[in-house]
């Protein structure tokens, strides 16, 4: 027999810790919520026996509002885990046992995996784990699971739910008022005896002649909570209980998916009427659903405090509050902010980086000139010392050099994120965005634009309101990806190198400008709507792992070398084909006759008042709509240049400092790689705000580098 | 010795054009999200590459 197990919690508790360190699995592991979106499966023995570890998404609730909650719900309820483990963060115990009691209220076998518990201990609390398993009802096991520490307790204590499941009901411990009404709605339901409001027999009938009768729900909905039906679902019903609590709390799915009679919805609209207007005479105002969540966090406290857990404000002031009254002050948030940016500029674009990027291109140099030479031993005849040389060497190899400056961006922000500060810098940004009227809950996407727009427009699924998705999804282009980090490295070294990181950051600010006011002026026009609340969680300080930080460089460093072998490699040689090549197939002296030529001198004229003209130029923009880096590689191959310094010096000639800018300004925000655009169209699931997307970005990228071109030169007379 | 220099542009253009065939196939079949499969940049954003397919 396997054990299936499923792994829940808060996000940021430490799940895909465990789950690696369980598993021996590889999966990414961030100082930021949200990093598991969808679940994740791995197999490992426990006590000699096969099992099976889900990993699932960190949820606050198992309320259906989001994607992340509806997938953790589902499996719960519909795959019916033999064991749940419910990892719970000990220094956040008061908001993560909300997540605990939802769990037990669906009856399933619960294991509490009390997690650092070492911080909580460095706190100056105790924590008696029987106590609080008894005062649940399931066993608490306290674990670190970054030391791999308590697992053996953790094992037995799963093994044993496995095979002798304990649950217990949470309810018992609720308010006298929710017990009432609970009860009462069970009653009304047919009480307890019947195992599950959802009748299975009904349902399989219905299975049967699926959609048969328009007085019904389809079968497949009311049995798969959350509309999902995936392979795996068991015939489990709900608890009744459960199914009450929902009820009470005014979940509109369940309630129809219990398929009422008219007498039940009497009988039940009464007890939550006098539940509603007994929770009233305490808090007036207040509905049904925050009566049951003040209920839970009732028991949360009481629980707690039985269990001997002082109050988080009576705890001793960490030092994660203490640097965050710095790192999250109201006034010195976002110049820290900045300036945390604006030294990661500098450091990358500045000295370090092109020290090191100097390096890689003298050995790309080494390189190209071995390779040169020796196809001219060889009596090599021009063309295939063309397309080796200054096709497949320069373009790649242009790519190339820039290797470094990426990994010493990728290094700052994997030690910003592990240490937690990119949930600071999100929501520092969120609450200038919110101020702006833009929805808070999006801002998380659009900063993983700084990453890759395609995973950053996909990650735009966790918004839940549909208007605020495709906005999100709308404005995430803008945000400066890093596929742009080798143009801006060019461009900077070549015409700014007093101020490369300034001109770095500045450009990542504009793009945060535009961003914010295409967004206002969408909010105007065609997405009007009220805020958004988004509550969001600031994880403690953690001390990044060279094991963590190193690993995920590793990673980049080996996708960047495959990218610049494949993608890169494949876009200069076809570059390079049709620069060489006039459309009727016969190589040309000069490349102005070209296939490229003519292609670039019909759309150069466009780009005229931008400052950029040439058919070089329009065509490089043209070809980083494949990839951004083959703006780069392709100005190599079309302006024969061996090296990148000697790129930069034909560069120097053909731009000025102010309409290589415009062109940087161009780059940084017109119409996003190919790439982001399927997965625009794919999320967006319309043509129309597709092309309306591209249209958008490019109108913006067009107006603003007409604008700084057209201003700077005012300026410079 | 000039035909090494003929085989070497052989197979840089052969090893490019199947490069070249093979994404824009891929890319068509899964919509686009093949392109995350050596996406370096992609893991900045907290997602693991298995999040994009």
């Amino acid at each position: 027999m396997s054990i299936t197990i499923a792994l829940a919690g808060n996000p940021n508790s430490g799940k895909t810790t465990l789950f690696n360190a369980l598993t021996g699995s590889n999966q990414y592991v961030g100082n930021w919520p949200g990093v598991t979106v969808e679940r994740k499966e791995a197999r490992f023995q426990i006590e000699g026996e096969e099992a099976t570890l889900v990993d699932l998404p960190g949820v606050y609730s198992l309320s259906p509002y989001s994607l992340e909650e509806n997938i953790t719900r589902h499996f719960i309820a519909q795959h019916a885990p033999d064991v749940v483990i419910n990892i719970v963060d000990a220094t956040n115990i008061e908001r993560n046992l909300y997540l605990t009691l939802q769990l037990m209220e669906l009856e399933r076998p619960v294991v509490v995996a009390l997690n650092l518990i070492d911080e909580l201990e460095r706190q100056g609390v105790k924590v008696d784990c029987r106590r609080l398993s008894a005062l649940l009802g399931v066993p608490v096991v306290p674990i670190s699971a970054k030391k791999k520490q308590g697992f053996d307790g953790l094992f037995a204590a799963v093994y044993q739910q496995a095979h002798s499941p304990v649950v217990s009901y949470p309810a018992r411990r609720y308010d006298e008022a929710t017990r009432a009404a609970i009860n009462e709605i069970v009653a009304a339901l047919g009480g307890l005896s019947s195992h599950s409001a959802f009748d299975l027999d009904e349902h399989r009938a219905h299975r049967d002649e699926e959609e048969r009768d328009d007085d019904h729900t389809p079968f497949a909905e009311h049995r798969h909570i959350g509309g999902y039906h995936d392979e795996g679902d068991r015939d489990f019903a709900p608890p009744t209980t459960w199914v009450a609590l929902k009820i009470l709390e005014g979940d509109e799915e369940i309630a129809g998916a219990a398929q009422l009679s008219p007498a039940q919805k009497r009988r039940i609209r009464k007890a939550i009427d006098a539940y509603v207007a007994h929770g009233r005479t305490i808090h007036p105002g207040i509905d049904q659903l925050t009566l049951v969540v003040d209920a839970r966090y009732e028991a949360i406290e009481r629980t707690l405090r039985e269990a001997g857990f002082p109050r988080r404000e009576e705890r001793e002031v960490s030092l994660s509050d203490r640097i965050d009254r710095v790192l999250t002050h109201k006034v010195l948030a976002f110049p820290i902010f900045l300036l945390l940016m604006a030294l990661m500029f500098f450091l990358t674009f500045g000295s370090v980086g092109s020290t090191l990027s100097g390096l890689t291109e003298e050995m790309m140099a080494l390189l190209s000139d071995g390779a040169g030479a020796a196809l001219r031993a060889v009596g090599s005849p021009a063309w295939i010392r063309s397309l080796i040389v200054d096709g497949v060497m320069a373009g790649v190899g242009g790519v190339l050099v820039f290797l470094p400056q990426i990994l010493i961006i990728f290094l700052f922000m994997s030690v910003l994120e592990d240490s937690g500060y990119m949930s600071r810098a999100a929501f520092i940004t969120d609450r200038l965005l919110r101020k702006l009227g833009l929805s808070g809950r999006s801002f998380i996407p659009m900063l993983m634009g700084f990453g890759c727009t395609t995973t950053a427009v996909i990650a735009a699924r966790g918004v839940e309101n549909e208007r605020d998705r495709k906005m999100t999804i709308l404005l995430t282009p803008f945000m400066s990806c890093g596929a742009k980090l080798p143009v801006y490295a060019l461009f900077t070294a070549a015409f700014f190198p007093g101020n490369r990181g300034l001109c770095v950051l500045s450009l990542y600010v504009l793009g945060m400008m535009m961003m914010i006011a295409v967004g206002l002026l969408l909010r105007k026009t065609a997405f009007r709507r009220g805020d958004t609340p988004f509550v969001m969680e600031l994880p403690n300080y953690r001390m990044p792992t060279v094991k963590n930080v190193s690993r995920r460089l590793w990673d980049r460093a080996k996708d960047f070398l495959t990218r610049a072998g494949t993608v890169i490699f494949a876009m200069s040689v076809v570059v390079w084909f049709l620069q060489s090549f006039a459309p009727d197939f016969h190589m040309v002296a000069d490349s102005a006759n070209s296939i490229f030529g003519r292609i670039g001198a019909a759309i150069a004229p466009v780009f005229r008042p931008l400052g950029f003209g040439d058919w070089e130029k329009s065509v490089a923009l043209l070809s980083g709509t494949i990839a951004k880096e083959a703006v780069v590689s392709t100005m190599q191959v079309l302006y024969s240049a061996e090296t990148t310094q000697r790129l930069g010096e034909v560069l120097a000639t053909k731009f000025t400092p102010l309409s290589a800018y415009a062109f940087l300004v161009f780059t940084l925000l017109y119409v996003p790689c190919v790439s982001a655009i399927a997965a625009i169209r794919r999320e967006i699931g319309s043509w129309r705000l597709t092309l309306l997307s591209i249209g958008l970005q490019t109108g913006t990228a067009y107006i603003v580098a007409l604008i700084v071109y057209q201003v700077g030169r005012l300026f410079a007379g | 010795m000039t035909w090494i220099a003929y085989a070497l542009a052989g197979l840089v253009l052969l090893a490019a054009a199947w490069i070249a065939v093979k994404g824009v196939v891929r890319f068509i079949r899964t919509k686009g999200q093949s392109a995350c499969d050596s996406c370096p940049y992609a893991n900045t954003c907290g997602k693991t590459k298995g999040d994009c397919k």
